[in-house]
């Protein structure tokens, strides 16, 4: 018994040398995760007390669940869960598919002219979300703005209140994360599409296969493992919103944030324009937990659907 | 081994997804140490340089850290070095951003040794447990010994929450006069509007202020007569609005403790339904609430004529200045004293203040010193200010308003502005006026009263958050009172506005008792 349970702690041992390598290059992203996601977590506890900074994080007393009480008193926890998870399925279905098309046409392009397409679909994705938000702003501001100022008095119609009409803002911010991120988004589609094998191209033209038949039985069929990883790795961050998008954009207005706050947004106005760290904590809180679920959920589904992209 | 890896890799994928409330929590708790390290890495450089101790004050100005900073501070440090032996490195940051940098410096324990608490609430302050006991360890009585003299035993008193100080008052202002609107006078003279009185503040009803502005509209039609802020409401009621929030107030210049509701108030309707006239006859730009440019900047730009602002005397100087076009004043409403004005902007030392001896004793020179309280309002004498012949401060030779590496005319801001030269445009009497404006005003009867708001945090989180969503399109006129304001109430019963006007009902009540 003895002998046998030495021979395996022994053979354990070898394949540890053997992998020490390999584990020494893991090493720093570890070191990295423990330090940023690990070490944090005793934070947590803040969610639960009522934070008083003079007597620390463990000295202050413990309230329970008092703080989470303000997020369910009104409609807020419902409409910030809402707002959240609607426009990131938005986000996910849109800039995915825009992504695959415009990696499509681009694949086509040849020369020169394809790094210029390509620099120029990716340079919103480098502008700061600020100055996108002026951008935009440029567009609808009431007084001076162009879409009120050229496109509606040329259709002859009245102008819009864009900034007090929550209404119109799903599709404005579906719009604009769309123009942002479809250059970025299109990268990895674009690289993938490169390293096909071009005889299967080539055996469909001979065949008299059409280009959208090439598409849509050659490319696309390709192209689904990216496919799948990508919008698995979307569907993760599914309860983490775009901060600069639902911030600066909508220009902070209150009027807006029947459809434009999300989680992030609000916490981060709980935080710094009420200044209760407790409170805070405890929409973060809870979103970690609903995102927890949300992520064993959808990683559920698709080992339903496709269990070797399954990602446990 | 390929399965444990990827187990590995999976658990750290959780890890990532769980970590986001963690880091804004524990971040307070990593940047404790961070802190700490910084304070023993400084007195181990205090040690080498002799006794002088270095301190960090912090307070905002409208458009942040002035071009001069440096140069005053060390100015600053040339007078404390010797006399108290404090080194002081003053961070400013701008109106807007304040209140954000402070908040997220202070739940960092970020080092700041003196604090303004302007812009970032005093009562936020203290619930979070930002600020310390000033009494502490007889720290004010020990080094701030001339400070109760320098502003009144009853003033400083009406810091204090709960029995316990923590921040230590201004001279300045300490009434408001209410209802007031800053019109530039080159646009007055357009319309032909013969101001009536020599008065600094002219007195006019609410009634001639809209003819006013009808007439500004007829004539330029092209400019904004009119823009509200997000502080136009209440510098424009007579309400007092207890604990710093308007949700329970007292009305008719606190005259009677009987806390209301604001928002079911006829004085709230009025206002908002005289916005919304506005409004409708095009007085203020449709991206009031969009464009955050101080008005003051729109002004000068030359797109806007008029705005609320708070009367006291010195104020067509202070405006004139701020705009860089003449001012004229007029005032609805009367000068007001509210339960919160004279607590409403204290001096504090934050609980990550790692000298709170030289702090104290960098007050104490900042509310009897001159020469230091000047460096503060105006900068350096023959750099940004020159005294002229009538004893009036004036800019340097070759500075103005726009080149000045100190002019952030946020003097009343200061510990003791009466300490400081009298700015040319005003009265020589300036500060004795002050004092006479602060005698005479109205004072609230609940004046002293502290709002204690633990027992309904959830509560007040949630009406403000209501409150957020509907302030500005309510408050400037951009939705029909009549369903706007009842939008907002309802939304705000929900979250609970009756329990906070109950609650304050009650340490009111309490307070009149122990007051009697």
């Amino acid at each position: 018994m003895a002998r046998v349970k030495s021979q395996k702690s022994q053979k354990r041992r070898k394949t540890f040398v053997r992998f020490l390598p390999i584990y020494i290059l893991m090493l720093p992203g570890l070191i990295y995760l423990f330090i940023n996601n690990y070490m944090p977590l005793p934070g947590l506890v803040i969610a639960f007390k009522q934070y008083n900074a003079g007597k620390g994080i463990y000295g202050s007393p413990w309230v329970g669940l008092k703080n989470f009480e303000y997020l369910f008193t009104t409609s807020d926890a419902f409409v910030i869960t809402r707002n959240t998870i609607l426009y990131n399925v938005a986000f996910i279905v849109i800039n995915t598919t825009l992504a695959i098309a415009v990696a499509i046409v681009l694949s086509e392009l040849e020369g020169k002219r394809k790094k210029v397409y390509q620099s120029a679909i990716l340079l919103p994705n480098l502008l700061s979300t600020v100055i996108i938000g002026y951008l935009v702003f440029a567009f609808f501001s009431v007084e001076n703005g162009f879409i009120n100022n050229t496109i509606l008095k040329a259709l002859g119609k009245d102008p819009v209140s864009w900034y007090s009409e929550p209404k119109y803002w799903p599709f404005i911010l579906i719009f604009v994360s769309a123009w942002k991120s479809v250059g970025y988004n299109c990268i990895v589609y674009l690289a993938t599409l490169m390293g096909f094998d071009k005889s299967f191209y080539e055996s469909a033209k001979i065949d008299g296969a059409t280009r959208w038949q090439q598409i849509k039985y050659i490319t696309l069929p390709l192209l689904r493992p990216t496919i799948i990883m990508l919008t698995m790795m979307a569907i993760g961050r599914i309860f983490y919103s775009d901060f600069g998008l639902f911030y600066q954009v909508p220009m902070n207005q209150g009027a807006l944030y029947s459809t434009t706050n999300t989680i992030d947004t609000y916490v981060y106005r709980g935080l710094l324009q009420m200044g209760n760290v407790s409170m805070s904590a405890a929409a973060g809180v809870y979103q970690s937990i609903v995102g927890f679920i949300l992520v064993l959920g959808a990683n559920l589904l698709v080992r339903k659907i496709d269990r070797d992209s399954a990602l446990i | 081994m390929k399965k444990k890896v990827a187990a590995i890799f999976m658990a750290s994928i959780m890890a990532c997804s769980m970590a986001a409330c963690g880091s804004s929590g524990g971040s307070s708790d990593s940047s404790k140490t961070d802190s700490k390290d910084k304070s023993t890495a400084s007195s181990t450089a205090e040690n080498g340089s002799g006794e002088v101790e270095k301190i960090i004050v912090s307070f905002p100005t409208w458009t942040g850290a002035p071009a001069d900073t440096e140069k005053v501070q060390e100015a600053i440090n040339d007078i404390t070095r010797d006399k108290i032996g404090v080194e002081v490195e003053l961070s400013i940051t701008d109106f807007g951003s304040f209140n954000q940098n402070t908040t997220l410096a202070l739940s960092a324990n970020e080092e700041i040794d003196v604090l303004a608490c302007v812009g970032f609430s005093y009562q936020t302050g203290i619930q979070q447990g930002y600020l310390s006991d000033l009494d502490e360890n007889d720290l004010l009585a020990t080094y701030g010994p001339d400070i109760a003299e320098a502003v009144g035993q009853d003033n400083i008193d009406a810091c204090r929450v709960n029995g316990v100080l923590y921040g230590l008052p201004s001279n300045r202002d300490i009434a408001q006069g209410r209802g007031c609107a800053a019109i530039a006078t080159e646009y007055l003279d357009g319309i032909g509007y013969e101001v009536k009185s020599d008065d600094e503040i002219v007195k006019i009803s609410l009634d001639e202020l809209n003819d006013i502005y009808a007439q500004l509209h007829e004539k330029y039609p092209d400019k904004e007569v009119y823009r509200p802020t997000t502080g136009s409401m209440s510098q424009f009621s007579n309400v007092d609005s207890l604990g710093g929030n308007v949700f329970g107030v007292l009305l008719d210049y606190g005259q009677n403790l009987d806390v209301v509701n604001l928002f079911e108030s006829d004085f709230y309707k009025n206002y908002c339904a005289r916005l919304y006239d506005y409004n409708q006859k095009g007085y203020i730009s449709a991206d009031a609430s969009t464009d955050t440019t101080a008005v003051g900047e729109l002004v000068k730009a030359g797109t806007l004529m008029s705005y609320t602002t708070g009367g006291k005397p010195g104020i067509k100087a202070q405006e004139t200045t701020l705009t860089g076009r003449d001012m004229t004043i007029f005032q609805t409403l009367d000068d007001y004293i509210s339960s919160t004005s004279v607590a409403g902007m204290p001096w504090t030392i934050p609980i990550s203040a790692q000298h709170k001896e030289a702090a104290m004793k960098f007050l104490n020179e900042c509310y009897t010193n001159a020469d230091v309280a000047n460096l503060l309002a105006w900068g350096i004498e023959g750099t940004h200010y020159k005294i002229g012949d009538d004893g009036l401060a004036t800019y340097a030779d070759g500075v103005a308003a726009s080149n000045s590496g100190w002019n952030h005319s946020m003097g009343w801001m200061m510990p003791n502005q009466f300490l400081t030269h009298v700015w040319e445009g005003n009265d020589p009497d300036l500060w004795t006026k002050m004092k006479e404006f602060n005698t005479n005003a109205k004072v609230s009867k609940a004046s002293g009263f502290s709002f204690d708001s633990t027992n309904v945090a959830n509560e007040l989180t949630a009406v403000q958050n209501v409150y957020n969503e509907y302030q500005t399109s309510v408050e400037y006129g951009f939705v029909d009172p009549e369903t706007g304001i009842a939008e907002m109430n309802d939304k705000m019963m929900t979250a609970g506005l009756q329990k906070i006007i109950d609650e304050k009902k009650a340490q009111l009540a309490a307070w009149q008792e122990a007051n009697k």
